[in-house]
């Protein structure tokens, strides 16, 4: 097409219309209503819900085992998720090489992951193996024989990797924060560390698989473009022989006490940035008052449009990515906002923080942000679950800290509930002023001048190690 | 001229191992006066719409002395228009509850949002009221000026590493500006961008006829088509110039490259070959290859470099760092990242990868690998059209960049078929023609510190005896 065809086409449609300037209301909304689930438990006790979503014809399953990185001995921190690495690569049948040619040769994935409270192997493939996905599962979790050259070379592995990650600021952030907020609670530990990794032997791995994989801490969840009786029948064909046996007793540790504001500072060298975390405790997932406590994380600072992305990003220009992170687990949770900012503005960003906590906290939300953030949770719920594997990670969410039933079908009522007077004490519940937490990575000698209003600082090297102030 | 490309339904299937099912993308196609292409997918599997604006801009063709301007200029999309105030599009799409983002890749820039379908025609208003009327305050630049700025120091200068591989292997490998410079901008060129090449870049770019509309999920052809009409139709085209020579010389020796990180702690390599056109048969050929070589643990290079030869503690690489094989226009680079061990060198990590290859140039691979490839090739491509980081984005996109390069969003129903069309002898000839030392660009990345040594536990791995591992289960 040559120019002046262009030109005539644009005169010919700036007359025929010109643009609407307000904007289109947005229609009623539809109800979220997934579709109803099927739940068995077999003999051994394996408790298995299914849900049928024919997005495509693939599925997602996720085997879990209620226990994870807290039920690990504090010595040999990072244990759990080397029994679920360390699974995958043997058992009694299968070579380490032949799992995973197995999985590929079916154009499925496995990937293994252990969290505080639950360790997870979630599967994906085409809805046509899901039998074959499921022995493979079964296999690996039942079967392991844990081969003591795949653990040393896991190991050789997992020491250059932990070396690799002290040269980054968001791990030695995250790392320092745990450690600092929860102390001696297990929920310190974030993985291994070159201090507890000699301790993870062969006898240590095969000691946690025998205590905690067990069908009656274990759960099955499958969502897919599948039929439940197929589900259930490859399910107890995978792991109906699977043999129950008593748990250890489970440990509840209390969480320790949080008083005053405590600076932690990581010297990194070179550091043109300061990463930087401020946070403090929060309440157990299955707290009643975890929706008020959601809504003002997304008013804080969760979405894209909340009260800290508007000031330290769009106002400021200080930051490119402040997140605000609410995390709920079984014995309690942790709040932590962060960003990474440029050393010239790292006090300046540490008042806002705290200026926008106190905010919130002694006023609470307007009342058009909350009903906006309502409606946001809402339309994230059912963008959340629109996916075969959105879905099993709700369902796997609700299995793990034994939400209410009910909870999918639930969550748009019950998140639209709490008054601004209740998201205000919600605030001051998620956001600590005076008693908190804040870890920063950078290069000390930079930022020092910046961070007068605090009494005490602690210092630590990228390995970890107590050091006196950087000059 | 209008018209519309109703395609009947299209069924994928191949034959595999792995018998195939069947799945149909719903596609509607046609254009505005105005030039625009509109692209609707119907998927009524849930009760969400996808709504994507991708411009015919990518960070190839920006200004020079202009490094990260494309990017920038996508951040200056989130700034107001007529109608919308700064940062009002991304609340008036949460108030609908959805959620919006915006990305900018070698070959297009794009704007999308996911939300309840009840929200379809605000979406629509805001994109349809910045694509009309940008409107950018000098305090609004200098506000994403600092935003950029702190992107790229929270993503590259303040990495270990930086973004060795994914930007400066580009810059090595390649000898044509718009392939060679650095994507995300230097700090200074950022800077010294204005408000007037904010306005000259959006007028010429920024064009309904240089886009196009994607709308997948909860919806119909004549929903959108009305809405489209609506708040699109009067947007006035603007003259295209002529395309950037984006060509690429071959390259005829190896290029190998050092450089020294003051972060880093442990070594890495970045290594890469120019691939063939897209969507040619050597393409489609590679394609069925790469997750054969780079997939997962089962795959040939992790295999040798991870497990046999213990020189790496990690093993990547693939065709796109950024998205699916499909969504390139330009020439393009098949990349891998080898983080290998404080004791090895680059020289080791090299040699392995060599000797991969070279089996592959020998004696292709087995028909066995061939079905499984393809197998998994198909079962991700299903996963791209359920989802990609949000409900029916991998679809909208791959749509979207179809109709944008080839007029002709259909051409998604022949990527699987293409692929399945690719014999053992496609593999083989391709491999050697492409993945040869002739086309191969390396850039070591060492600590600027002396490494530490091995790890406590690296000495008793070395002993251990490869065949050990080969061995079949059993409890030890």
């Amino acid at each position: 097409m040559n120019r002046s065809a262009f030109l005539l086409a644009a005169v010919l449609t700036a007359a025929s219309a010109s643009a609407q300037t307000t904007l289109p209301a947005v229609g009623a909304e539809r109800p979220f209503a997934p579709a109803p689930r099927s739940e068995r438990t077999l003999p051994n006790g394996l408790q298995i819900i299914t849900l049928g979503h024919a997005t495509v014809p693939k599925v997602s399953a996720i085997l879990g085992i209620k226990s994870g990185l807290a039920a690990e001995p504090v010595e040999r921190a990072g244990l759990a998720q080397f029994v679920v690495d360390l699974a995958q690569e043997g058992t009694t049948t299968k070579s380490s090489e032949q799992i995973k040619r197995d999985v590929f040769a079916m154009g499925a994935s496995l990937n293994g992951s252990a969290g505080q409270d639950a360790s997870t192997f979630q599967l994906r493939g085409l809805n046509t193996t899901l039998p074959q996905m499921l022995a493979v599962a079964a296999d690996v979790v039942r079967n392991p024989s844990f081969p003591q050259a795949e653990l040393d070379l896991l190991k050789a592995r997992t020491g250059q990797q932990l070396q690799a990650q002290t040269a980054s600021p968001q791990y030695l952030n995250h790392k320092m924060f745990r450690q600092t907020l929860f102390g001696s609670h297990p929920y310190s530990r974030i993985g291994a560390s070159p201090e507890t990794l000699p301790a993870i032997d062969r006898a240590s791995i095969v000691s946690y698989h025998d205590a905690f994989y067990r069908p009656n801490n274990a759960f099955l969840i499958v969502v897919g473009d599948v039929a439940a009786d197929a589900v259930f029948a490859a399910a107890e064909k995978a792991f109906g022989s699977w043999e129950r046996r008593a748990l250890p007793e489970a440990k509840t540790v209390p969480l320790p006490e949080l008083k005053g504001r405590n600076l932690v500072f990581v010297q990194r060298p070179n550091s043109v940035q300061s990463s930087i975390s401020v946070g403090n405790f929060t309440p157990k997932r299955d707290d009643p008052r975890w929706y008020t406590l959601q809504l003002a994380n997304q008013i804080f600072g969760a979405a894209f449009d909340s009260r800290l992305v508007r000031n330290i990003r769009e106002e400021k220009g200080y930051t490119y990515s402040p997140q605000s992170v609410f995390q709920s687990m079984a014995q309690g949770g942790l709040y932590r906002a962060v960003a990474d900012v440029r050393n010239e503005v790292t006090g300046a960003t540490l008042k806002e923080i705290y200026a926008e906590i106190d905010k919130l906290r002694d006023g609470g939300p307007e009342a058009e942000e909350l009903s906006d953030a309502k409606q946001y949770s809402r339309g994230l719920f059912v963008i959340q679950n629109a996916s075969q594997t959105g879905l099993a990670t709700t369902l796997t969410t609700m299995t793990t800290f034994n939400l209410p039933k009910d909870y999918p079908e639930t969550f748009q009522r019950q998140i639209s509930q709490p008054s601004g007077e209740a998201v205000k004490t919600g605030a001051q519940m998620l956001l600590g002023s005076m008693d908190s937490v804040v870890a920063i990575v950078g290069d000390y000698t930079k930022v020092k001048d910046q961070l007068t209003g605090f009494s005490s600082i602690r210092f630590f090297d990228l390995t970890g190690k107590s050091i006196p102030e950087p000059k | 001229m209008r018209f519309i490309a109703a395609l009947p339904a299209l069924l994928l299937f191949v034959t595999a191992s792995v018998p195939a099912q069947t799945f149909t993308v719903a596609v509607d196609y046609f254009k505005l006066d105005n030039g625009l292409k509109v692209v609707v997918s119907t998927d009524r599997s849930a009760p969400v719409v996808l709504v994507e604006v991708i411009y015919n801009i990518g960070f190839r063709v920006e200004p020079k002395g202009r490094t990260g301007f494309a990017h920038l200029f996508e951040h200056m999309m989130f700034q107001g228009s007529a109608n919308v105030k700064k940062m009002q599009h991304v609340a008036l799409i949460q108030e609908a509850g959805g959620i919006v983002n915006g990305s900018t890749r070698f070959d297009y820039t794009n704007y999308f949002q996911s939300l309840p379908s009840n929200g379809l025609e605000r979406a629509l208003f805001l994109e349809a009221d910045r694509m009309r009327s940008l409107d950018v305050t000098a305090e609004n630049l200098k506000n994403q000026q600092n935003v950029v700025s702190e992107e790229v120091r929270v993503n590259v200068l303040n990495q270990p590493h930086g973004a060795f591989d994914w930007i400066e292997i580009w810059e090595k490998a390649n000898t044509n500006w718009h392939n060679a410079h650095d994507f995300y901008g230097a700090l200074q060129e950022l800077e010294a961008a204005t408000i007037e090449d904010v306005r000259a870049f959006f007028k010429t770019y920024y064009a309904p006829n240089n886009a196009v509309l994607v709308v997948s999920g909860d919806t119909t052809a004549a929903e959108v088509r009305r809405l489209a009409e609506k708040h699109f139709g009067s947007i006035p085209m603007q003259p295209q110039p002529a395309p950037a020579d984006l060509s690429e010389p071959p390259q005829t020796a190896p290029k190998s490259f050092t450089r020294t990180d003051k972060l880093a702690r442990t070594p890495a390599i970045a290594v890469a070959w120019h691939l063939p056109p897209r969507m040619t048969r050597d393409f489609f050929a590679l394609s069925v290859l790469d997750p054969l070589l780079n997939s997962d643990d089962s795959a040939r290079m992790y295999r040798k470099l991870v497990r046999e030869d213990r020189l790496a503690m990690s093993s990547q690489g693939g065709f796109n760092f950024l998205g699916p094989n499909w969504d390139m226009k330009g020439p393009m680079l098949y990349t891998m990242r080898v983080d290998y061990f404080n004791d090895k060198t680059a020289e080791q990590v090299v040699a392995a990868i060599e000797s991969v290859l070279d089996d592959v140039r020998k004696n292709g691979i087995t028909a066995a690998e061939l079905a499984q490839a393809k197998t998994t090739m198909r079962s991700s491509f299903l996963d791209d059209m359920e989802a990609g980081g949000m409900p029916l984005f991998g679809r909208s996109n791959l749509l979207g960049v179809f109709a944008l390069f080839d007029d002709d969003p259909g051409r998604i129903t022949t990527i699987l078929p293409e692929l399945e069309k690719v014999t053992l002898e496609d593999v083989k000839a391709a491999a050697n023609r492409w993945f040869v030392p002739a086309n191969r660009t390396s850039l070591d990345s060492r600590p600027a510190a002396k490494p530490t040594g091995p790890p406590a536990d690296l000495s008793a791995v070395v002993s251990t005896k490869a065949e050990a591992l080969a061995k079949v289960g059993g409890a030890q």
